[in-house]
């Protein structure tokens, strides 16, 4: 008998311990994907910069866009700038290494804050490369999906919670979106391809395409948590207001919907930020082009930030590896503050 | 509220445009070949015949990649929920269930990027130190980094689904005289049951449909293998393949694509309508 007690109780020690044993298995895998990417990511917003005049040019950028007059500082070449950074010998002869050991001692040469990596668009040189063409490209495609999706997505969920007869008709569109939610996102990609480019004939690697596909994409989404925020609505609240004479347009539109609305929004801004970290389907439709400019109107061509960062991420220079986790870092930055925006708007209107 | 009804016909319109792209890619190339074929190389001969359509390497690699994954994800997902539902206590599941559920929201592509530039070339490493060769594409490198990528979501809805079960089942076995643990596995698991397998199925249709860790860390070359050490394709990256690049709509590899985007649809269709609504039925409401 205390055999038996011994062993049971060694046998649940051993299951709470693989449990506690895979939490943290789980916890540091994810630290260590996001810890792995932060260290090789921050060193993206430093830039190695010579002072003009001090250094022979086979240092510096070839490109990069100087005036003497009011800046003295020239962004350096991407293998000074691995050297200087990360001590990356890399292509750089013996007598190059000598003069930027030179150029140290006697401060000719600094790190600063790359404005550049904010400012600039995607180029072929790591050093000069930037995100705004991808983060500008983001906005305008979230700007057409938020329009597709929110009247669609909230007008659907209202009608099938509100107004919908139980039928078999509303029970096949039911079982229709949910299933759509979970549908994989690749999918979406073909849909888009073939209806609003090849049916619609809409310019391919545009802000309008990409938006259209992540819009069905988050759709469904938007459909399901509009849904289920509408039904926490009280009933008696509904009732009351048809009392005191209210018509249904008006109980909806006076009461349900404003009670509704925190629930609906943290819904939309959550599959936005799904919407915003999306690749597959927008590889689909065209937009892996290389675009060094970004984009003036929702019809010109596009690029988006996860796209920048898959194209980023196929090259094997030290330089791109670099900008490639420095902008995981800011769409994951993104990505949180949407999250946390998500966050503040349950918490302040669940009491 | 015709509007509302419209977003659905859009939506059913354009499945219908996709399968009638399908159906195109069917006519030239015979289903049963498609299917059962084993050599994947798509191209056309000069007398126009189109061959190469063999899809099973690319199912045997959805397969392994797949399997990987839920290998790491289902044991350690369940377990996480377990703990994080029956051992913690309330503060520390209040601040990592919510951590958890942020996790389940980063995006693949930064999953995709782990495992090309910091885990394949660990992998391979570590093998060479043992003398073996692994290539830094491998199948056992994508299928761990997405069984992390699907852990948090398997273990988020393993947890919903436990912490809805009521006190008295718990009370009831331990005053019997059970230990926590063998609460846990003889009443608790078998009570969520088919939640524990809704779970499952939806991991599985997410794992089967992800595409970018695949596209950015398992290889192209079909190849016809159940070694994990191997690089193995996938359906969703071939698909990427076939439709990035220069393309005309009546191209048989463009089809191709969307040949393989219909068989991944029904197929996650399947997976999902099991998970939804075939799984309900054995559901028991306690409490």
């Amino acid at each position: 008998m205390r055999r038996t007690l011994k062993f049971r109780r060694f046998k649940e020690r051993l299951f709470q311990g693989a449990g506690l044993f895979s939490l943290c298995l789980a916890l540091l895998f994810l630290g260590g994907i996001l810890g792995d990417i932060a260290y090789k990511g921050y060193s993206a917003f430093i830039t190695t910069e010579i002072e003009a005049g001090t250094a022979t040019p086979d240092l510096l950028n070839a490109h990069a866009s100087h005036s003497p007059e009011t800046n003295r500082w020239i962004t350096a070449n991407s293998d000074v700038d691995m050297y200087v950074k990360k001590g990356y010998k890399g292509n750089l002869t013996p007598p190059q290494l000598q003069a930027i050991k030179s150029l140290e001692e006697t401060g000719h040469i600094r790190k600063a804050f790359n404005w550049g990596f904010f400012t600039h668009s995607d180029s072929q040189e790591s050093e000069l490369a930037g995100i705004w063409g991808g983060l500008y490209g983001s906005l305008l495609t979230l700007i057409v999906t938020f329009l597709t999706a929110f009247p669609l997505g909230v007008g659907t969920a209202i009608y099938l919670e509100e107004f919908a007869p139980k039928n078999r008709l509303t029970n096949l569109i039911e079982a229709n979106i949910n299933n759509l939610a979970a549908v994989p996102s690749i999918l979406f990609g073909l849909l888009g391809l073939v209806f609003f480019i090849q049916i619609l004939g809409l310019p391919r690697p545009s802000a309008l395409v990409g938006g259209l596909t992540l819009g069905l994409m988050s759709l469904p989404v938007i459909v399901v948590a509009t849904r289920s925020a509408l039904s926490t609505v009280p009933q008696t609240l509904k009732e009351a207001a048809l009392g005191l004479g209210a018509t249904p347009l008006q109980v909806l539109f006076h009461h349900v919907f404003p009670t509704a609305l925190p629930g609906i929004m943290t819904g939309v801004i959550l599959s936005l930020a799904r919407a915003l970290g999306e690749t597959a389907p927008l590889l689909l439709i065209g937009m892996v082009a290389f675009i060094a400019l970004p984009p003036e109107h929702f019809l010109d061509p596009a690029t988006v930030l996860p796209v920048q960062i898959f194209n980023w991420s196929r090259s094997s220079e030290m330089g791109f590896i670099e900008n490639t986790s420095g902008a995981i870092l800011v769409l994951l930055f993104v990505l949180a503050l949407l999250n946390g925006i998500a966050v503040v708007i349950r918490k302040k209107f669940e009491a | 509220m015709l509007c509302a009804l419209g977003a659905v016909v859009i939506t059913i319109g354009i499945v219908v445009s996709l399968i009638g792209e399908a159906f195109r890619f069917f006519a030239r190339v015979n289903v049963f070949d498609f299917i059962f074929g084993l050599n994947w190389a798509p191209h056309t001969l000069e007398s126009g015949e189109e061959i190469g359509f063999g899809a099973i390497p690319l199912f045997t690699g959805t397969a392994l990649i797949t399997l990987i994954a839920m290998a790491v994800a289902v044991p350690c997902g369940v377990m996480v929920a377990v703990y994080l539902s029956e051992y913690a206590s309330p503060k520390i599941r209040q601040t990592l269930k919510p951590l958890l559920e942020t996790l389940a929201g980063i995006p693949t592509l930064v999953y995709g990027f782990f495992a090309v530039a910091t885990l394949g070339p660990l992998i391979r490493d570590v093998a060479g130190f043992f003398n073996l060769s692994i290539a830094s594409e491998s199948a056992l490198c994508a299928g761990l980094v997405m069984g992390v990528m699907i852990l948090p979501y398997m273990s988020s809805l393993c947890e919903d689904a436990l912490h809805s079960l009521p006190t008295t089942l718990r009370e009831g076995s331990m005053g019997l005289g059970a230990t926590p643990s063998e609460t846990i596995i003889r009443v608790l698991l078998p009570a969520i049951f088919p939640s524990l397998m809704a779970a499952f199925l939806l991991s599985l249709s997410r794992a089967i449909g992800e595409t970018m860790i695949v596209v950015m860390a398992a290889g192209l070359a079909a190849n016809l293998s159940f070694n994990p050490f191997e690089a193995v394709t996938t359906v969703t990256v071939q698909i990427v393949s076939l439709l990035t690049g220069d393309q005309a709509f009546d191209n048989a590899k463009t089809l191709a694509a969307f040949g393989l985007g219909f068989v991944l649809f029904i197929l996650t269709l399947f997976l999902n309508i099991l998970a939804l609504y075939g799984v309900k039925r054995y559901q028991r409401i306690y409490g």
